[in-house]
């Protein structure tokens, strides 16, 4: 079942264009939303919670218009920009017990948990955090409240390794033992190879791949070897590198060479097959 | 809207705002201009745009399950009550020096002057006292709203202008104008339409600037 659904949605600004965009996110599913810096992200984000206004398109949460429907639908979301520095000056508890009056299912112990384990101190001003306690006390509110779907921009950035596994854990149990479906923007593809079941890829306003992470990553191989072996390749690939006598290339799969001695084929990464789209020249 | 208003006086309110807001005591204090303590009202409401810029307070409210609508009306609400509780405390205060001050003074063989009975102020002040306030919001609210997050400077300074311009027209005009000064049939008769047409002008104008901020707010990309 589609939590969220995203039909033909529009934004235009005087130098990008976000081009008729779709793509859904269901219950229990974990949705990578990957896009190089400007590719419209943030855009996309900013339009499904009511930041930046759509010039056309739909958005249904449950099969309900979002519009027509917003403050239900922020009231089962749970969202978090990057690092919360709202209200610097403030402590913790200052802010929580503003938030928190907000909701129709804020859970206290829920949020006392989260708080435990990420090794908040209610006491402390948001100023007094650091960027990566500022993304966790974020988190706290987005996960304390019983949301179905979570909008997460960047949030593990910020954040030293063994929070960031513990993170992706809590979101992989949140999905696949409470049915949470989670819409997570990043840059780390390393941390979407871990947790996300699908990808929404998106580049120059244009969604390019919507698809599970599987199929996404079997649609591409990794050639490497040495130059003389592998550079006759180059024309099957939608990325090259070659240099100092070492061939690197990202292919379709429906292009897949056959094996060559010295050279190594493997299914692409997430991340190569970014780089290939970003940087090389593909048109599938 | 009543959830966006407690999340302002929660988070919103800070000394200053409050300090200012208590300068309506200096309604006390015979002879002083008496719809100055006001101005500080306004002052001390000007300082809270600049606080919710540096707060993020506009990303903060938009993560909140409310419309944007509601945002603009909370904000508004969290003005109008300061600006209403200056006016109690100023009201109060004046009430305490009329029955209380004044006699005692008299009492004490003190003389009231001709200055301080000109300066004194009346019912129908506060009509214009209404009516300053609702121009303030006027101007304050649709410009923070046309782009909240643009740093405030020329409309606080506008608003307040507005608001001494429009209370010095009332001080003269309750000093100058007898009617206004009487609380005869006919002056008191005048001087209670006068704080009811403030009133009534104060929530039509706050109104309209609510409506006109809720419309610009609505229609620009955060």
């Amino acid at each position: 079942m589609n939590v969220l659904e995203i039909k033909n949605l529009t934004k235009k600004y005087p130098s990008f264009l976000l081009d008729d965009i779709s793509f859904s996110v269901k219950a229990g599913h974990i949705v990578g939303f990957i896009g190089r810096n400007g590719a419209g992200k943030t855009t996309t984000i900013k339009s499904i919670i009511g930041m930046a206004k759509p010039d056309a398109g739909q958005l249904f949460f449950n099969d309900e218009h979002v519009r027509e429907n917003e403050k239900v639908f922020k009231n089962n979301i749970g969202i978090l920009l990057g690092a919360f520095d709202c209200y610097p000056t403030k402590t913790i508890r200052q802010v929580t017990e503003a938030t928190k009056v907000f909701y129709d299912h804020w859970d206290e112990n829920v949020y006392r948990g989260f708080l435990s384990d990420f090794g908040l101190d209610e006491n402390k001003q948001v100023r007094a955090l650091s960027s990566g306690m500022q993304v966790k006390y974020g988190l706290c509110l987005a996960l304390s409240h019983g949301a179905k779907l979570l909008i997460l921009d960047e949030p593990t950035s910020g954040l030293d390794p063994v929070s960031r596994d513990e993170l992706l854990d809590t979101f992989i149990t949140l999905a696949k033992e409470q049915g949470v479906a989670i819409l997570f923007s990043t840059h780390v593809i390393s941390d979407l190879e871990k947790c996300a079941d699908d990808i929404v890829y998106i580049q120059k306003g244009k969604i390019i791949a919507d698809t599970d992470v599987e199929t996404f990553e079997k649609g591409y191989v990794h050639i490497s070897g040495p130059s003389e072996a592998c550079s006759h390749l180059a024309s099957s690939c939608i990325f090259v590198r070659d240099r100092l006598g070492r061939f690197e290339g990202v292919c379709p799969s429906s292009r897949r060479p056959e094996p060559i001695e010295g050279a190594e084929i493997r299914p692409a990464t997430l991340e190569e097959i970014m780089i290939a789209f970003e940087r090389g020249d593909h048109d599938e | 809207m009543n959830k966006m208003f407690r999340k302002e006086l929660r988070l919103s309110s800070n000394a200053q705002l409050i300090v200012f807001t208590a300068l309506a005591v200096l309604m006390l204090i015979p002879s002083f201009p008496p719809a100055a303590p006001f101005i500080y009202t306004i002052a001390g409401i000007a300082t809270v745009f600049p606080r919710w810029l540096a707060n993020h307070d506009i990303e903060y409210s938009m993560l909140l399950p409310v419309r944007k609508a509601d945002i603009v009306r909370g904000k508004v609400a969290f003005t109008v009550f300061y600006e209403l509780l200056a006016m109690v405390v100023g009201a109060l205060c004046v009430l305490i020096r009329v029955f209380a001050i004044a006699p005692m003074i008299e009492a004490q063989g003190g003389g009231i002057s001709q200055f301080d009975i000109l300066t004194s102020p009346t019912i129908g002040l506060f009509g214009f006292i209404f009516l300053a306030g609702g121009i303030a919001n006027l101007i304050l609210f649709p410009l923070y709203f046309r782009n909240p997050f643009k740093r405030l400077t020329m409309p606080p300074l506008l608003a307040i202008f507005a608001y001494i311009a429009i209370a010095v027209v009332g001080t003269v005009v309750i000093a100058y104008v007898p009617v206004f000064r009487s609380y005869e049939t006919d002056g008191l008769i005048t001087q209670c339409l006068t704080l009811c047409v403030g009133a009534l002008a104060f929530l039509f104008i706050t109104w309209l600037g609510s409506h006109i901020s809720v419309k610009k707010f609505e229609n620009i990309d955060l």
